[in-house]
C-alpha cells in the first residue's frame, strides 16, 4: 500500500550526513559530479513533476537514468533493484528521464541507495549507450500518476450509471468465443476487440458507412444509452459499439477517435476493473481520470476533439484510498463499451488516405468566421506574448529593407509587433495589421501603423514603392482570399513597385536533415531546444529536392520554382515530437455524479482579460519555426515549438463585428473547426495543407490547486490555434500568375518559407 | 497618428465609396513630439505626398499656420519649407478622435495613436 510507505518516512529518521558520508567514501573523487547531479534533479523534479526530494531516507527512490527516456525497461529496473529488498512498484513514465521505485520497507530503499547511486549499468542491444543512476528519496509519485480531480474541458463522468447486476448480464452477454464474421471481433495486439454495427477498419483509422455488420447495437444496452441520452450531454442516438476488453498489463496508445468518423459525444461505459485514463492535451497537459466500475465516460467538445486519450499498460493504478491518501490498487480485467454515431463521411481515396479533412469552406463568410476565431483573436490575445518572446527580423527581408533607395515609401502587411518597421530608418514604412494589441506595440515604439485587414487595405492605390507582406496570406482560408489580399497589395504600388510576399512553407522535409532530428528522443518536448545540422546535409538535402524527392510529388503546378536556396549554414528544426499517436479510437469512460454534471465551454471576458493580462509573465513557445534563430552564434539554431489548444475566446473589439456579434456560437464554431481541420503536431510534416497550429502560452503558475468540482475546466487554457494555409512549392508562384497586373521576379524558398518578389506592371 | 500617415489613408475600401480621399480629421487630442530631422530623406517624401490633403489635415488639426499651400519649387534644397514639412509630417500627431469618408460620412476611430481602419463585414 503506498499509502502506508508514505507515512513511513516520517519514522525513518536517518541523518543525511551520515548518507552523504557513506556515499563519498564509496564514490571517491566522484561524489562531487555526483552532488551535483542530485541537485540538478532536485531542481528538475521540483519545476516539472512538482515532487520534493526528501532529506532523509523514503521507501521511494526517484532514479534519474533509469526511465524510459533513457531507453531503460522496467525489467531492467528490476531486475537492478530487486536485490536490496521486495518493490511494491516501479513507476515508468513516459518521456521521462527518471523512473520511481518503490520499496515496502525504508531499510531497503536505503540500501539501494547505498548501491547504486552513481551505479553505471552498461549499453545493451537495444539501448546504446550506458546509463548511470543518480537517486534521490521522494515521498511521493508525480501527481500525473495519480488521478485528477480535474477533468478535460468537455469530459463528464457518470458513477454508477448502471448497476452492478446490469453491468454482469451485459459482460455475460459478450460472446467472445464465437464471433460471427471475423470483422467483428480481433485479438489486437494489447486488447481485445468486438465491434456491432460498423466495424472500426483499424488499417483505414475509419468506418465504412456502406458495410454496416450484420448485429447492431444490442438491445440489451438500450437501458444505459437511454440514460446517458437522458443526460442531455449527447445528442445522437449510437449506432455503433466497440467492445474492448483489457487484461491486467494491457492498455491502448494515446489517440482521439477519428473525427471525421464520428459525431461529438463519445461515450464510454467501464464494467469490471477501474483504470486510469490518461487524457494529454497537445501542450503536454496530463490529466490522470479514474475510471471506476459502472461509471460512464463521456467525450464532448475539446475532450473529444483536441485531447488525447489512452491507457497506459500497467498491472496497477494508484488511486485514493478509501481513508484518505493514495493507494495501489491492481488491476482486473476490464471491459469497456464505447458507444459512438458515425457521421457517414467516407473516407477518401487519397494518397494518405486522410485527406478528408480538406477543408470545405462553404462561402466566404465561413471563411472569414474561421479567421476571426483562429486568426485575429488568436494574435491579440497573444500579441504581448508574441511580441516578446520574438523577433528579431529575418536576414533576408531586412536585407532587403536595407538596400531601399533613401525615402522608399513601403507599406508593411501583417506587420506584427513593427519588427521589419525599424529595420532602415531612411525609408518611411507604414504597417497594418489586423491585430490592435500588435499595432499598440507598435506605437509604442514609435513605428507608424494603422489596424487594417488585408482584404480592405485602407492606403491609396499606387502611391507606396514597395509592400512586405511577411506570413500573413496563409492566414486566409480559401484561395479565393489569398488572390484577392495579392490582389490588394499589388493596388496600393505605383507601376513598377516591388511586392515582397512571404507564406510557411508545407516542405519543412525540404531539409531532410530534419527527419532525423525528429527521431530523436532525448529532448524534453517542453522546452525549445538547440539543434543543428552542418553545412553538408543541408546542401545534399537540398539538392535531392530539387531532383525528384518528395517535393516534386507534391508539385502540381508544372512549372519549378528557383526554390532551394538554402544560404544559411544551419537549419532550425522545429519541436520535440509531442506524438500522439492518432491510432484508432475507442475507449473511453468515466464520470461525476449525475447532479455535478455540468460541460465547461465558455470563458467569460473576465477570465480572457485576466489570462491575457497574465502573458506577460509567461514563458513561452514560439510559433512556425523562425529562420532568424538559425543565425545564432553558436551555430545553433534555437527552435521553438508551439502546441495546441482551442480555448474559447470571447472577444470584445473591433473584430467582432465580423461576427454580427453573435460570440454565443464562438465555443461551436471552433468545435467546428477542430472536427474539420487537423491539429498540426509540432515537430512533424504537415500532413495536409490547411491546419491549425497550436500556439502555448506556457502558464508557468498553472499548477491551480484548487479545485471546485468534478467538472472539465480549463481556467489555465493558454495555449491557441491558428488557421494556416501552407504552400505547396509552387503554390505562391502560380497564385501570383493569376493576376494580370504582376509578374514574379523571383521566388525562392528561405527557411521553411515560400517567398516571390512581385513587380507591379502597368496595365495596359 | 502622425499626418504622414494619414496622408496615406483612403476610405475607398468602404463598398461605394470611390475616391475616399483625403479622409477628414476630427481631432480630440492632438500632440507634437520633437523627431530628429533629416532633410534628406524628407525631400524624397515630399513627391509621394498628396499636399493638398497635408494642408487639409493640417487645417483639421489646427496646425497649419505659415504651411505653404504649395510645394516649394525648389523645395529639396528649401530648408525652410523642408522644416515646415517635417514639422507637420512628422511631429503632429493626433492620439485621440476621428478621421470622416469624405463621400459617406463614415468615421474610424483614432484611439491611442492609432487608426483603426477596420470595416463590418458588410461594408467591404
Amino acid at each position: 500500500m503506498l499509502d502506508s510507505f508514505l507515512q513511513n518516512d516520517t519514522v525513518h529518521l536517518c541523518n543525511i550526513k551520515n548518507m552523504e558520508a557513506l556515499s563519498d567514501i564509496k564514490l571517491g573523487k566522484t561524489g562531487k559530479k555526483l552532488k551535483k547531479k542530485q541537485a540538478r534533479l532536485r531542481h528538475t523534479l521540483l519545476k516539472h513533476d512538482g515532487i520534493e526530494i526528501q532529506d532523509r531516507p523514503t521507501n521511494i527512490l526517484c532514479v534519474n537514468n533509469a526511465g524510459l527516456d533513457t531507453g531503460m525497461t522496467r525489467d531492467e529496473v528490476f531486475e537492478v533493484f530487486c536485490k536490496y529488498g521486495e518493490t511494491d512498484d516501479i513507476l515508468m513514465l513516459p518521456k521521462k528521464p527518471y523512473c520511481f521505485v518503490c520499496y515496502k520497507l525504508v531499510e531497503n530503499a536505503e540500501e539501494a541507495y547505498v548501491h547504486l547511486n552513481g551505479y553505471t549499468i552498461p549499453a545493451t542491444d537495444t539501448r546504446k549507450t550506458s546509463c548511470t543512476f543518480y537517486i534521490s528519496f521522494v515521498s511521493k509519485v508525480p501527481e500525473s500518476l495519480s488521478p485528477s480531480n480535474k477533468l478535460p474541458p468537455g469530459l463528464i463522468l457518470l458513477h454508477d450509471i448502471i448497476s452492478k447486476e446490469y453491468g454482469q448480464r451485459l459482460l455475460d452477454s459478450i460472446n467472445w468465443k464465437e464471433p460471427t464474421i471475423q470483422a467483428q471481433q480481433r485479438e489486437l495486439k494489447h486488447r481485445r476487440v468486438k465491434h456491432y454495427g460498423y466495424e472500426f477498419k483499424y488499417g483505414i483509422n475509419n468506418v465504412d458507412p456502406d458495410d454496416p455488420l450484420p448485429e447492431g447495437i444490442p438491445t440489451l444496452c438500450n437501458d444505459v444509452i437511454k440514460q446517458a441520452l437522458q443526460t442531455g450531454h449527447v445528442k445522437f442516438t449510437p449506432d455503433q459499439l466497440t467492445i474492448n476488453q483489457y487484461e491486467p498489463g494491457q492498455g491502448i496508445p494515446p489517440h482521439v477517435d477519428t473525427p471525421s468518423a464520428f459525431e461529438d459525444g463519445i461515450m464510454s461505459l467501464s464494467l469490471g476493473s477501474q483504470v486510469l485514463m490518461d487524457f494529454r492535451h497537445p501542450d503536454g497537459q496530463h490529466l490522470s481520470v479514474l475510471l471506476p466500475p459502472c461509471s460512464l465516460l463521456i467525450m464532448t467538445g475539446e475532450s473529444r476533439y483536441i485531447w488525447s486519450h489512452g491507457i497506459t499498460p500497467r498491472k496497477s493504478d494508484i488511486i485514493p484510498a478509501p481513508g484518505g491518501g493514495l493507494t495501489l490498487a491492481p488491476r482486473g480485467l476490464r471491459t469497456s463499451f464505447t458507444f459512438r454515431k458515425i457521421t457517414g463521411v467516407k473516407e477518401s481515396q487519397t494518397l494518405e488516405g486522410r485527406d478528408y479533412k480538406h477543408t470545405v469552406l462553404e462561402n466566404d463568410d465561413a471563411a472569414a468566421k474561421l479567421e476571426n476565431v483562429h486568426v485575429h483573436q488568436v494574435y491579440d490575445n497573444i500579441a504581448d506574448h508574441f511580441s516578446g518572446t520574438r523577433h528579431s527580423p529575418w536576414p533576408r527581408i531586412s536585407e532587403f529593407l536595407k538596400q531601399l533607395p533613401v525615402g522608399s515609401l513601403v507599406a508593411d502587411i501583417g506587420c506584427g509587433n513593427g519588427k521589419y518597421l525599424g529595420v532602415n530608418n531612411q525609408i518611411c514604412m507604414i504597417g497594418s495589421d489586423r491585430s490592435q494589441n500588435l499595432v499598440k506595440i507598435c506605437r509604442e515604439r514609435n513605428y507608424l501603423a494603422i489596424i487594417s485587414d488585408i482584404l480592405s487595405i485602407p492606403l491609396r492605390t499606387e502611391s507606396f514603392d514597395v509592400a512586405i507582406c511577411i506570413a500573413v496570406i496563409h492566414h486566409l482560408s480559401t484561395k479565393d482570399r489569398r488572390l484577392r489580399a495579392l490582389s490588394e497589395l499589388l493596388r496600393i504600388v505605383r507601376p513598377k513597385g516591388k511586392v515582397l510576399v512571404y507564406v510557411w512553407a508545407m516542405e519543412q522535409e525540404l531539409h531532410q536533415v530534419k527527419s532525423k532530428y525528429l527521431k530523436e528522443k532525448h529532448f524534453d518536448n517542453t522546452e525549445p531546444m538547440l539543434l543543428s545540422c552542418d553545412q553538408q546535409e543541408v546542401e545534399k538535402s537540398s539538392k535531392s529536392c530539387n531532383d525528384l524527392g518528395e517535393m516534386a510529388r507534391l508539385q502540381s503546378q508544372t512549372e519549378a520554382c528557383s526554390a532551394s536556396i538554402i544560404e544559411d549554414k544551419k537549419c532550425s528544426v522545429a519541436g520535440s515530437p509531442n506524438i500522439q499517436a492518432k491510432h484508432e479510437c475507442t475507449d473511453i469512460v468515466e464520470s461525476p455524479n449525475l447532479n455535478k454534471l455540468t460541460i465547461c465551454h465558455d470563458h467569460s471576458n473576465k477570465e480572457l482579460t485576466e489570462s491575457s493580462k497574465k502573458l506577460n509573465d509567461q514563458h513561452i513557445m514560439v510559433d512556425h519555426f523562425d529562420p532568424c534563430s538559425s543565425s545564432s552564434e553558436n551555430g545553433n539554431a534555437s527552435v521553438a515549438m508551439e502546441k495546441i489548444v482551442a480555448i474559447d475566446t470571447k472577444q470584445t473589439g473591433p473584430q467582432i463585428d465580423l461576427e454580427n456579434g453573435h460570440t454565443d456560437s464562438q465555443s461551436e464554431e471552433k468545435m467546428k473547426w477542430a472536427k474539420r481541420l487537423e491539429v498540426h503536431v509540432n515537430r512533424t510534416q504537415f500532413k495536409q495543407q490547411d491546419i491549425l497550429v497550436p500556439w502555448q502560452l506556457k502558464n508557468k503558475t498553472q499548477n491551480n490547486k484548487d479545485i471546485k468540482s468534478e467538472i472539465g475546466e480549463c481556467k489555465d487554457a493558454s495555449t491557441f490555434h491558428r488557421f494556416y494555409h501552407v504552400f505547396k512549392q509552387g503554390e505562391l508562384e502560380a497564385l501570383c500568375r493569376e493576376l494580370e497586373c504582376c509578374k514574379v521576379i523571383n521566388s525562392y524558398y528561405d527557411q521553411g518559407n515560400w517567398a516571390v518578389m512581385l513587380e507591379k506592371v502597368v496595365a495596359l | 497618428m502622425k499626418l504622414i500617415t494619414h496622408n496615406m489613408l483612403t476610405s475607398n475600401i468602404i463598398k461605394g465609396v470611390t475616391k475616399g480621399y483625403p479622409l477628414g480629421i476630427i481631432p480630440r487630442k492632438v500632440e507634437v513630439k520633437d523627431v530628429d530631422y533629416n532633410p534628406e530623406f524628407l525631400a524624397r517624401m515630399i513627391p509621394n505626398m498628396d499636399w493638398s490633403a497635408v494642408c487639409k489635415a493640417a487645417k483639421d488639426v489646427g496646425h497649419d499656420e505659415g504651411l505653404p499651400q504649395e510645394i516649394a519649387p525648389n523645395f529639396t534644397e528649401n530648408d525652410e519649407f523642408l522644416k515646415a514639412a517635417h514639422r507637420v509630417l512628422l511631429e503632429i500627431e493626433v492620439v485621440e478622435g476621428d478621421l470622416v469618408c469624405p463621400e459617406s460620412g463614415r468615421k474610424f476611430p483614432v484611439s491611442n495613436g492609432v487608426p483603426n481602419m477596420l470595416l463590418k463585414e458588410e461594408e467591404a
